[in-house]
C-alpha cells in the first residue's frame, strides 16, 4: 500500500518535473523597499503559472556572491534565470557566467546592454524618463503658482554610486536648462542615499541657514517624504513648496493624498518582476524576445493618484 | 589649596591635585572645529559671511543660529543613545559591532506592533499583523522592541564571557544575523503608519530629549555605582578584576544586554521619527556609534572613557556633518574627513597609552 | 593545637603533571612573627603562596588558618578568611584610583536595594584608604592618581596598602621589591616595620639576604619544592643560609619548619 503511493508519487513527481520551468533569481538586496516590489511580482507571477518554480537568492550587494549565485543556477540545470544586477558594469561577467542558459537582466542596466546574445536581454523601464517627467512637472507646478519669474529649491540625490542616482539627479539638471524650465534654480544639492532619516537631517540643515525656497526634487520618494517631514516640523506651509519624488511607493502615495508631497513617478516594479519572469520563460522555450523589454513610467499627481493606489 | 596629611613616618600625600582631564582637550577640539567652520564662513566668497552657529543676519529671533544648533544634536542623537551603550562595552574591553543591525531588527518588530488601522480613512497599505495588532497602546510596541534588544545583548554577552569567543567575532555573527532577522521579518518590505501616540516618541525634539535623559542615567551609573567600577576594572586587567572577586562573566553579560537595549531604543525612536521601519535601518550606525566614543576619548584598549567623552564625540560629529552641508560641499569630503578624524583619534589614544607606559 | 599559631601547613603538595612544584611542605607561623621564604628561582616558593591562598587547588595537603582547618576554593575565599596577599603579578587595575583598587571587588556601597547599580560611598572609602595609607606610612603623592600613572613603587604599595586597610589577620608579600629601586625599596622595608610594630603577621619571599636579615624573625629556605631550612634570625647568618640555597648544606630535609 505505502510502495504503491510512493511509486505514484514519484511518477507525478517526474512527470511534472518534466514539463516544468525552473527558474533562478538573484537579487541585488533584499532589503531594498523598491526591490522587495520588484521581488514579489516576480514571485506572485511565478506562483500564478503552473508548472513554474521559481528560486529567489539576495546577492547582498556583492557582485562576487552574484556571479557565484548564477554559476550555481547553471549547474543546478536551471532552465532560465533572472538577475538584478549588483554591479552594472560587471554586464560581461554575469552573462559569461550564464553561458548557454537563458538570462534575462531586470531593472539595472548592464554595460554590456547592447551586446546581448540571443538567449538574454533585459528588461526594466527606461530610467532617462523618471527623472524628466518629475522635474518637468514640477517645472509645470512652479508656472501654475505663478512663480515663472524665478524659483529655487534644492535637489537630493541618492547613492553617489548609483546610476539611477545619476541619471536622475542629471535630467533634473537638464530640465532646469531648458527654456521654459530655466526660471528654476539650485541653492544646493546633497546626497541623502536614498534614506527617509538621513533626509530628513539634510533638509532641517538646509532650513537652518535659513534661505527660502519653492521645490524640492528628491531622486526617490523615501527622501522626499523625510524631506517634508522636516519641513512640516519647522512649520513650513506644505502647500507652498513643491515637493517631487520618485517610485510611487505607498508611503509616497499617502503622502501625496495628504496635500504634501505633488508629484512622484511610477516605475512599475511589479510589472518589471512579472515581465522578467514572463521573458525568462519566453526564453527558455526558444522563443525570440526583443534584447531590451520596457516597462513605461508614469506620472502620478494629486489628479491620477487613485489608479495606483493598489499598484505598489 | 593643598589638603596633605600626614602619614605616621612623616611621609605626605596630597589629596587634592586632579590630572587635566582627558574631557577637556575633547571640548577644545569640539571649539576648535567649531571655528574652523565659523572662519570657512567668513573666508570663502560664495558664503557671503554666513556664520555657523549665530544668526548673523537677523532671521531668527536670538543671537545663535537656533535651529542649527537643534539640528547638530537632532541629527547624532539617536545613534549618541547607541554610542552609550557602545561607550560601555568599550570601557568593559570589549566591542559591538551589531547595534546598526539590532537598530534593524528592533524597529522592524517593534513597528509591526505600532501601526494603525486608517491612514487617511483607508485600511493601512502596510499593514503586518491583522486587526488585533491595530492601535496598541504604544508600550506595548516599546517592551517588544527592548525585548529584542535585550535578546541580542545576552546573546553577545553569553557568546563573548561563557565561550570565550572573541567580541568582535561573536557581535560580527549577531550583525549579520540580526540584519537577517531584520530582513525576513517583513520579506523586506517597508513597516509603516504608526499610530500617534507611538510617533509621538520620535517627534521634535524628543529623540534629543531621551537622549539626554538616558546619557545623564548613564553618566551616574558609570562613575558611582558598583556597575560601573567594575565596567572599568574589567576593561582594565580583566585578572586583577577575577582575582578581586568580580564576577566577570556575569557583568560582561549585564554590559553587553545593556547595550542591545539601548539599541533597540534607539531603534524606536528612530522608527517614531521617520514614520516608518525598513529592514536596512541602523545600516553601519554601529561604526559611526564606535567612532563617537573613539573621538570622544574611549580607549579601545579598554579601562579609559565616560560618557561626557561620547557625548562631545557626538557633538563634533553633529558639527562636521551640519557644518558641511552649511558650506555647501559634497558628502564624499565629509566621509574623508570623518574617516580622517578618526584614524588620529586612535592614533592620539595610542600615544597617550605609549606615553603612559613609557611614564612606569 | 597551639593558640598563638596563625597558619600550619601539613604535607602541603603541588604537582604541576610531573613537576613536583611543591612537596611535603610543614610549616607553621606563630602570631606577630614575620618569616621569609628564601629558595632559588623555580624553587617553589609562589607555588607554596598560590596553595594557601587558594589560588590554585593543591595536591595533597592540609591548611589550618589560626587552628581551624580551611579548603579554600579560590583567592575570594582566602581574603574574607582575613588573608591578603601581595602577587608577585600585581593584581591591580591601572585605569583606577587608589581607593577604587583597594576596595575593588568589595566596594563600601549605599542604596544596596538597587542590586549592582548600588551607589559607591566614595568618600568613607576614601577616608578608609587615607588610614590604611597612615596607618603603613604609605606615600603616595595623590591617592585621586590612576594606578598607570605610578611607579613601580608606588605601585607596590598600593597593593601593600590593600592588607592594612583590611586589618588582615595574614599578610603574604611575594617579591615585594623585585622590581623597586634603592629608595622604593625601603618605603616598602617601613611598610613592613610597621606591620611588626603593630604585630600583623607576615610571610614574605625575598631575594635580598640584607633585607630578610633586616626584616624577619625567622627563615624559610625552599629547594627544588622542599623545605630544606628553619633557621632563627638570630642563630644564622648570611652565608648560612645561602649555603642551603645551594644545596652546599642540609640535604636531610628539615621536619617541621
Ligand atoms: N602552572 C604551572 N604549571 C607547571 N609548572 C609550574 C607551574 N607553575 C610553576 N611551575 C613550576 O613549578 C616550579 C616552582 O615554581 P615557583 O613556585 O614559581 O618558583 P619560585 O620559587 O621561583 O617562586 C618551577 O619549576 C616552575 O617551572
Ligand atoms: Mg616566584
Amino acid at each position: 500500500m505505502k510502495k504503491t503511493l510512493l511509486v505514484v508519487g514519484l511518477t507525478a513527481l517526474m512527470s511534472t518535473a518534466a514539463v516544468a520551468q525552473e527558474l533562478g533569481a538573484s537579487i541585488a538586496r533584499f532589503d531594498d523597499n523598491f526591490l522587495t516590489v520588484m521581488r514579489n511580482g516576480m514571485t506572485d507571477h511565478a506562483e500564478s503559472l503552473d508548472g513554474v518554480s521559481l528560486q529567489v537568492e539576495d546577492a547582498n550587494d556583492d557582485i562576487g556572491r552574484q556571479i557565484d549565485q548564477v554559476k550555481n543556477f547553471v549547474a543546478a540545470g536551471v532552465d532560465g534565470i533572472i538577475v538584478n544586477i549588483v554591479d552594472t558594469s560587471a554586464g560581461a561577467a554575469v552573462s559569461e557566467a550564464a553561458g548557454d542558459t537563458p538570462l534575462v537582466y531586470v531593472n539595472r542596466e548592464p554595460d554590456n546592454v547592447n551586446e546581448l546574445p540571443p538567449t538574454q536581454a533585459f528588461v526594466a523601464s527606461n530610467e532617462i524618463e523618471s527623472g524628466t517627467l518629475e522635474a518637468f512637472q514640477i517645472c509645470r507646478n512652479l508656472r501654475a503658482a505663478g512663480k515663472a519669474g524665478g524659483a529655487k529649491g534644492y535637489l537630493m540625490n541618492g547613492q553617489l554610486s548609483n546610476q539611477a542616482a545619476v541619471q536622475r539627479s542629471k535630467d533634473v539638471h537638464d530640465v532646469i536648462g531648458m527654456d521654459m524650465c530655466n526660471f528654476m534654480t539650485l541653492i544646493d544639492e546633497q546626497t541623502a542615499n536614498w534614506s527617509r532619516d538621513e533626509a530628513q537631517s539634510l533638509m532641517t540643515n538646509w532650513l537652518s541657514a535659513g534661505e527660502e525656497f519653492d521645490f524640492v526634487i528628491a531622486n526617490n520618494d523615501e527622501m522626499a517624504i523625510g524631506a517634508i517631514q522636516a519641513m512640516k516640523a519647522a512649520g513650513i506651509d506644505m502647500a507652498a513648496v513643491e515637493v517631487g519624488g520618485v517610485d510611487a511607493t505607498q508611503d509616497a502615495l499617502v503622502a501625496m493624498q495628504a496635500g504634501e508631497l505633488d508629484v512622484t513617478v511610477f516605475q512599475d516594479a511589479f510589472g518589471q518582476g512579472r515581465g522578467s519572469v514572463d521573458t525568462a520563460i519566453a526564453l527558455s522555450k526558444g522563443e525570440e524576445v526583443d534584447s531590451k523589454v520596457y516597462i513605461p513610467f508614469k506620472l502620478v499627481t494629486p489628479d491620477n493618484i487613485d489608479s495606483f493606489l493598489d499598484k505598489n | 589649596m593643598a589638603e596633605t596629611s600626614h602619614g605616621t613616618g612623616g611621609l605626605t600625600f596630597d589629596k587634592s591635585k586632579r590630572a587635566w582631564p582627558n574631557e577637556l582637550n575633547i571640548f577644545i577640539a569640539l571649539i576648535l572645529i567649531i571655528c574652523i567652520f565659523e572662519a570657512l564662513g567668513q573666508l570663502l566668497p560664495y558664503m557671503n559671511g554666513q556664520s555657523l552657529l549665530f544668526d548673523t543676519k537677523g532671521r531668527f529671533d536670538s543671537i545663535f543660529n537656533e535651529a542649527r544648533i537643534k539640528i547638530i544634536i537632532l541629527q547624532v542623537s539617536i545613534i549618541g543613545i547607541i554610542a552609550l551603550g557602545v561607550t560601555q562595552v568599550i570601557i568593559a574591553g570589549g566591542i559591538d559591532l551589531s547595534s546598526g543591525s539590532i537598530v534593524g531588527a528592533s524597529a522592524m518588530i517593534a513597528m509591526s506592533f505600532a501601526q494603525t488601522e486608517l491612514v487617511n480613512g483607508n485600511p493601512n497599505p502596510k499593514a503586518i499583523f491583522g486587526p488585533w495588532a491595530m492601535d496598541l497602546p504604544a508600550i506595548i510596541p516599546v517592551i517588544v522592541g527592548l525585548l529584542c534588544g535585550m535578546l541580542a545583548g545576552i546573546i553577545n554577552g553569553v557568546l563573548i564571557a561563557y565561550t570565550r569567543i572573541p567580541p568582535f567575532i561573536a557581535t560580527l555573527g549577531m550583525m549579520v544575523s540580526a540584519r537577517g532577522v531584520a530582513k525576513w521579518w517583513s520579506r523586506g518590505n517597508p513597516i509603516s503608519f504608526p499610530t500617534e501616540d507611538y510617533a509621538w516618541i520620535g517627534s521634535g525634539m524628543m529623540p534629543v530629549i531621551w537622549f539626554v535623559l538616558l546619557a545623564v542615567l548613564f553618566h551616574i551609573i558609570l562613575r558611582y555605582t558598583v556597575y560601573g567600577k567594575h565596567t572599568y576594572a574589567i576593561g582594565s586587567n580583566e585578572d586583577a578584576a577575577r582575582m578581586s572577586g568580580i564576577k566577570v562573566a556575569r557583568h560582561k553579560v549585564l554590559v553587553y544586554t545593556i547595550a542591545g537595549m539601548l539599541a533597540s531604543f534607539a531603534a524606536i525612536i528612530l522608527s517614531a521619527k521617520n514614520l516608518t521601519a525598513q529592514s536596512g535601518m541602523g545600516l553601519v550606525y554601529e561604526l559611526d556609534a564606535i567612532a563617537m566614543a573613539v573621538i570622544g576619548g574611549v580607549s579601545l584598549a579598554g579601562g579609559r572613557g565616560s560618557i561626557i567623552g561620547t557625548c562631545l564625540g557626538m557633538l563634533i560629529f553633529g558639527v562636521i556633518i551640519s557644518g558641511f552641508t552649511y558650506l555647501k560641499l559634497d558628502a564624499f569630503y565629509q566621509e574623508m574627513v570623518k574617516g580622517f578624524i578618526i584614524v588620529a583619534a586612535v592614533v592620539l589614544d595610542q600615544w597617550r597609552q605609549k606615553k603612559a607606559a613609557a611614564k612606569t | 593545637m597551639q593558640d598563638d599559631i596563625v597558619l600550619k601547613t601539613e604535607d602541603l603538595t603541588k604537582h604541576y603533571g610531573g613537576v613536583h612544584a611543591l612537596d611535603g611542605a610543614n610549616f607553621e607561623l606563630k602570631k606577630g612573627e614575620h618569616v621569609a621564604i628564601m629558595g632559588d628561582n623555580g624553587a617553589g616558593k609562589s607555588t607554596f603562596v598560590r596553595q594557601i591562598t587558594g589560588v590554585e587547588q593543591r595536591t595533597r595537603g592540609k591548611i589550618w588558618l589560626y587552628g581551624k582547618e580551611v579548603n579554600f576554593t579560590g583567592p575570594i575565599d582566602a581574603r574574607e578568611a582575613g588573608i591578603e596577599t601581595v602577587f608577585q603579578t600585581l593584581a591591580l587595575a591601572d585605569d583606577l584610583d587608589v581607593p577604587d583598587n583597594l576596595f575593588l571587588g568589595r566596594e563600601l556601597t549605599f542604596w544596596n536595594w538597587l542590586g549592582p547599580f548600588r551607589f559607591l560611598d566614595y568618600k568613607a572609602m576614601r577616608q578608609a584608604t587615607i588610614a590604611g595609607l597612615e596607618k603603613t606610612a604609605v606615600k603616595i603623592p595623590n591617592i585621586k592618581n590612576t594606578i598607570r600613572n605610578m611607579s613601580g613603587g608606588q605601585r607596590q604599595c598600593v597593593a601593600i596598602a590593600r592588607t592594612a586597610t583590611f586589618h588582615s589577620r595574614l599578610t603574604i608579600m611575594d617579591e615585594p621589591t623585585a622590581a623597586l629601586g634603592v629608595q622604593e625599596t625601603e618605603q616598602v622595608e617601613n611598610i613592613i616595620r610597621q606591620l611588626k610594630s603593630v604585630g600583623e603577621p607576615l610571610i614574605l619571599i625575598s631575594h635580598n639576604m640584607r633585607q630578610v636579615m633586616d626584616l624577619v624573625d625567622r627563615i624559610i629556605v625552599f629547594r627544588r619544592g622542599r623545605i630544606v631550612a628553619n633557621l632563627k634570625r638570630d642563630e644564622t647568618d648570611g652565608q648560612d643560609v645561602v649555603a642551603y640555597i645551594t644545596g652546599a648544606k642540609g640535604d636531610d630535609v628539615a621536619d617541621v619548619a
